[in-house]
């Protein structure tokens, strides 16, 4: 924890990724006003009234970048949960067990990895329908690879220590062991890659979104940026100021990730 | 190439044998777990009572469920993917005609990232510590968490519309019959902000990996040899140190392919750029899925590619690593 603390990149990342939490908790009040409702003049440019400027419809972009919060971290927030449980279970599973076990889920790891979770994503959106929580959802089923192998590979230094034979003597059985004496001791670079997780799967809801495939009872950063590209000669702050937004959120996530990694380095 | 190459590659292929197996399994689970008529789905809602017949018979939507998974695994084997019903053509050669455009895309961006990547890294190694270090650093995570598309949309901004260096949009001028490097070089100068846009995550990453893996390399017995005979400093980190961190970065590099063909479908959009990503997005809209299936079947494969040449290179270039 101080070691992490102690660097200032970590810290600030840290700080961001609080205030964006901030922000999308109380989006009503920091916005003027409601996401989506057009109540100015179109395509103002940006003023003491409309700090961001307004779009075609005269909605106010400051208060949509503000909601748009919500569901960046959303997205984040579900994918990286999706993924920490499945590819939690597998890679415990998998490093516990070893053996056939280990070979078989590492086999299905792999395929998994190999799946391009962009074009599976645009794929179950056009079919189902693209709310947020369905594309949450499909991109955790494609970042769990990354997890399981970390925590296996974790598990697997774990696995023949004296503390885990000693719970083993003592008759600790699986469930238990794996819950109890492994998982807290082999957690900490899962915590990394969860990082990353989010910020990547905010990435790709916005490149989904970008596509015209956003969650349409919602506001979305990508979505934004593809409403914006009509206007791309005459209204700039259109899509400076989304994408801005995006690239802080994600930005935050990597210097978190940055951070813990630093932080949980071995011997320095 | 000798025989233990060529078996190790033809066992390689196998192993992707699963996962295109999936990828098939995925798609024709869709079709029939989708709400609505299959039909629609394989093609399109828009014909006469005569025209679905036709389809469901083509399709063998009458028979048995695991009849029609069968056929349509084995029409894939043999490259029969599905027709497209808003471009009445098979799905597999309407890829293919795009292809060029977005590999040409591709490898110009992935070149530029290597040669900007590999060199900012080892920059970035050699001044740790110092603000030549941290400013590179800082620039790597930057470009790392910036969206490719909102990229594209500032360099339009900037470079073509502001200060009028480059053309917004296409591949070639329009109504130009140029022709030999006349051609070359329109094309060339269309390529450049596209490129731009879409290298720049790379970059990014490839400082990080760079750095990361000299940083690695920095406690290493050869390391400190190589510095002990008296040789410079810039001896020791490009002649000994990097070709060791080389492995990593090509590893990091192989397993790009699926995010660089996602951003490269979604440079292309911004850019009109008249590769796979323009038939993606109106794929999408005209919720042509046939074409959309065909296009997971196709980005899973070039991820399976990509992952056999990196594992190749793996091979030739070290040899400690034995066809395993």
């Amino acid at each position: 924890m101080t070691r992490y603390l102690r660097q200032p990149m970590a810290v600030a990342g840290l700080a961001l990724l609080l205030s964006l939490i901030w922000v999308a908790l109380f989006a009503p009040q920091i916005s003027s006003s409601p996401p989506k409702v057009g109540n100015a003049d179109p395509l103002i440019a940006p003023s003491g009234a409309h700090l961001f400027g307004t779009d075609d419809l005269g909605r106010d972009t400051f208060s949509n970048v503000v909601y748009g919060t919500r569901a960046a971290l959303l997205v984040g927030l579900v994918t990286a949960a999706t993924s920490l449980a499945l590819g939690g279970v597998v890679g415990i599973v998998a490093g516990y067990f070893g053996g056939y076990v280990d070979d078989f889920l590492m086999r299905v790891t792999e395929t998994f990895q190999l799946m391009p979770r962009f074009f599976l994503a645009l794929l179950m959106i056009t079919v189902f329908g693209s709310g947020l929580w369905l594309v949450s959802l499909v991109l955790g089923l494609t970042f769990w690879p990354g997890t399981a192998r970390v925590l296996r590979a974790q598990v697997l230094t774990i696995r023949g220590r004296d503390f885990i034979e000693a719970a083993r003597a003592i008759g600790a059985g699986h469930m238990r062991m794996m819950l109890r004496h492994i998982l807290p001791n082999a957690f900490a670079p899962v915590v990394v890659i969860a990082a990353t997780q989010v910020g990547g799967a905010i990435l790709t809801e916005a490149g989904l979104s970008f596509l015209g495939l956003g969650d349409p009872s919602l506001v979305t950063w990508g979505q934004m940026l593809n409403d914006s590209q009509r206007f791309f000669r005459t209204a700039w702050w259109l899509f400076v100021f989304p994408g801005a937004a995006l690239m802080v959120t994600v930005l935050a996530t990597t210097m978190i990730a940055d951070g813990l990694n630093e932080a949980l380095r071995p011997g320095r | 190439m000798d025989g233990r190459l060529a078996a190790y590659v033809v066992r390689r292929l196998l192993q992707a044998v699963p996962l295109m197996f999936v990828v098939l399994t995925i798609n024709f689970t869709l079709v029939h777990l989708a709400p609505g008529d299959p039909i629609t789905f394989l093609a399109g809602d828009q014909g006469n009572t005569q025209y679905f017949a036709e389809q469901r018979a083509k399709y063998d939507l009458d028979e048995p469920i695991a009849q029609q998974y069968g056929r349509y695994l084995l029409n894939a084997v043999r490259g029969d993917f599905g027709y497209s019903f808003s471009y009445g053509q098979g799905v597999f050669s309407i890829i293919l005609e795009r292809v060029p455009a977005t590999l040409l895309l591709m490898l110009t961006a992935q070149a530029l990232a290597s040669v900007l990547g590999i060199f900012g890294g080892v920059l970035a190694a050699r001044h740790r510590g110092g603000w030549v270090g941290t400013f590179i650093r800082t620039g790597a995570a930057l470009g790392y968490a910036l969206p490719v598309f909102w990229v594209g949309q500032l360099l339009i901004l900037f470079f073509a519309f502001r200060m009028g260096l480059f053309p917004t949009f296409g591949m070639e001028s329009p109504r130009s019959d140029y022709a030999g490097l006349r051609r070359i070089f329109d094309i060339a100068v269309h390529l450049v902000l596209p490129a731009v846009a879409l290298s720049l995550a790379e970059v990014g990453l490839l400082i990080r990996i760079t750095d990361a893996s000299l940083r690695d390399l920095e406690g290493a017995d050869f390391v400190r040899t190589a510095r002990a005979k008296g040789l410079k400093e810039r001896t020791v980190t490009y002649r000994h140190m990097l070709r060791n961190a080389l492995l990593p970065i090509i590893t990091v590099l192989g397993g790009r392919v699926g995010t660089l063909l996602t951003g490269a479908v979604l440079v292309e959009i911004v850019f009109a750029w008249p590769g796979l990503g323009r038939l993606l997005f109106q794929a999408a809209l005209t919720r042509d899925y046939p074409l959309l299936m065909a296009m997971f079947i196709v980005s899973s494969a070039s991820v399976v590619i990509a992952n056999l040449v990196t594992d190749i290179a793996y091979v030739l270039l070290d040899p400690r690593v034995t066809y395993g």
